[in-house]
């Protein structure tokens, strides 16, 4: 009986091995879920606060740190860092690396609503600092085209600021207030954003930001020069290289298309397929 | 007790733990200057901030393992009988081996404080920030806060001490209750404000939160680094109401061990 139970053990051991292995084989033959880029899940603000062992400056630090060290492309990429912001900014509204990066790559990238959120709550709590009232008016002014809205903002920078700052966000409050959107403008502030950091990784990604900005308002300027001389908006961009106006289309830093928008009268920047 | 509290003095130090302290305090700086290259505008700011989180926390780990060490080996190994027969009332033994606890984390904090300090300023590289850190007199009394705090956390470990009976428990307690009363106001004030939360955090967690905040510490109170980092002195009265509070628990603490330990069976 102790003989027969032994080799009944056996035998379904050596089954269960046996079948371990190939269905180990088996399994990976089928294909895997793709799995997107970038951090793939935020936890919640509470456990974030554990996480830094209840210390809401150091989970406010390893959160925009996280943010920061984060590499990826695409809305799931972009809505876990507007989702770190955010906690960083409720945890310590004073963290000035928090809404300088948050305002430095979300309405970018098409999280405006994000880093407004992020820049207002700043806002309000760095009530001697004019910076994130300057980038919040921005925003209203060239992602919303609220030019009100950023006038006010800008004159609340106005008030933070002394010297040359003040008479610059003045300026510019009341420049806001009578003009449109353009890439000029997110020129100036991309060069203010690069002028103010001393992170070599920042620095080059808004630099790229400058050689896109760049281009787009070369482009637009040749899209009026085609408009004055054929007295119609180009078909495309490759229009402006038959007629001789561009040597050819410029690469974006990022690979996306650069193209035509709005009946041809404006230059917009699109992500490849 | 004179006598006793610097026999604690001594026996602390002769532990090795300040060697062990100034490799976690070098570590915590290192740790914290690695943490500041992150940093895009404000390299100085972040540098001090983690320094000040770590520091504090290596701190207040050293503190509760002298609390362990001091007291909870002498009870455990029953050499606190000898202490006694000497003889001293049981609450001058406890008293003793807190305030010997309270001067050893008073020279450590002193150490980690002045050592953050000196990296601080060797570390000013030239590029100037647009809001620099103050080191003056905000600075002392951030660390002063700190003090109380890590001074509430070894009045605890002593409480649990007097009523343990598991080895280890009341270090493990006692660092669990330093997270998460420091974690109370951050949650509280998360839940509160931010946009977005779900409300099952709201409702489960808030009202928790809330009421437990009646009758428990907030060691957050007790974090006023915004004024060193940033320049924003917060309110007098709440400054003065956060002491008082913390003074107020420490005692009754203190008490609690004391009532703890003389109904304890040490033979």
């Amino acid at each position: 009986m102790k003989l027969f139970s032994l080799s009944l053990g056996h035998v379904i051991f050596s089954v269960a091995v046996i079948l371990a292995f190939l269905s180990s084989a088996q399994l990976s033959t089928f294909a895997r879920a793709p799995v997107d880029e970038g951090i793939s899940h935020v936890m919640p603000g509470v456990v974030n606060v554990f996480m830094g062992l209840g210390d809401r400056y150091l989970a406010s630090n390893l959160l925009v740190i996280k943010s920061i060290i984060s590499v990826g492309e695409g809305d799931i990429h972009f809505k876990d860092k507007a989702q770190l912001h955010k906690q960083a900014v409720y945890l310590n509204g004073y963290n000035e690396d928090n809404y300088y990066q948050a305002s430095a790559s979300l309405p970018w990238n098409g999280f405006v609503d994000e880093g407004q959120v992020v820049l207002r709550q700043a806002r309000k709590v760095r009530s001697f600092d004019p910076w994130p009232a300057f980038y919040e008016g921005f925003s209203e002014f060239y992602f919303y085209k609220n030019y009100l809205r950023a006038a006010e903002l800008s004159s609340i920078a106005a008030n933070r600021s002394e010297g040359k700052d003040r008479q610059l966000f003045k300026d510019l409050a009341a420049k806001w207030l009578t003009s449109s959107a353009n890439y000029k403008l997110a020129l100036t502030l991309v060069t203010e954003l690069e002028r103010n950091t001393k992170s070599m990784a920042t620095k080059k990604r808004l630099n790229y930001r400058k050689q896109r900005l760049s281009n787009l308002i070369m482009l637009e300027e040749l899209v009026s020069e085609y408009n004055r001389q054929f007295a119609s908006w180009p078909v495309n961009l490759s229009s402006l290289v038959e007629e001789g106006l561009l040597e050819e289309i410029p690469i974006d830093p990022w690979r996306w298309q650069y193209g035509l928008t709005e009946n041809g009268s404006k230059v917009g920047v699109f992500k490849n397929e | 007790m004179r006598w006793l509290v610097w026999l604690s003095i001594v026996s602390g130090y002769r532990s090795n733990s300040f060697r062990f302290l100034v490799v976690l305090a070098v570590f915590c700086v290192f740790l914290a200057w690695l943490a500041s290259s992150f940093s895009a505008r404000s390299p100085e700011t972040l540098f001090l901030d983690v320094g000040l989180s770590f520091q504090r926390m290596a701190l207040t780990l050293m503190a509760v393992f002298w609390v362990q060490e001091l007291y909870y080996k002498d009870l455990e190994k029953k050499t606190a009988i000898f202490l006694l027969a000497y003889p001293v009332s049981r609450s001058t033994y406890l008293i003793s081996r807190f305030l010997g606890v309270l001067l050893l984390t008073t020279m450590a904090l002193i150490v980690c404080a002045l050592l953050l300090f000196i990296v601080a300023l060797l570390s000013r590289t030239g590029y100037e920030q647009g809001f620099p850190v103050n080191l003056g007199l905000s600075y002392i009394i951030t660390w002063a806060y700190f003090w109380l705090d890590i001074m509430l956390v070894v009045a605890f470990a002593f409480m649990l001490c007097s009523f343990a009976e598991t080895p280890n428990l009341p270090v493990i307690c006692a660092i669990g209750f330093a997270v998460a009363m420091h974690a109370m106001g951050p949650v509280l004030d998360y839940l509160s404000y931010a946009k977005g939360v779900e409300d099952v955090q709201k409702d489960w967690i808030l009202p928790f939160v809330e009421n437990a905040l009646y009758i428990l510490p907030d060691l957050d109170r007790l974090d006023i680094r915004q004024w060193t980092l940033y320049g924003v002195m917060p309110e007098l009265k709440l400054m003065l109401w956060a002491a008082i509070s913390a003074l107020a628990y420490i005692t009754v603490f203190v008490a609690a061990s004391i009532f703890g330990l003389q109904r304890r069976e040490i033979v």
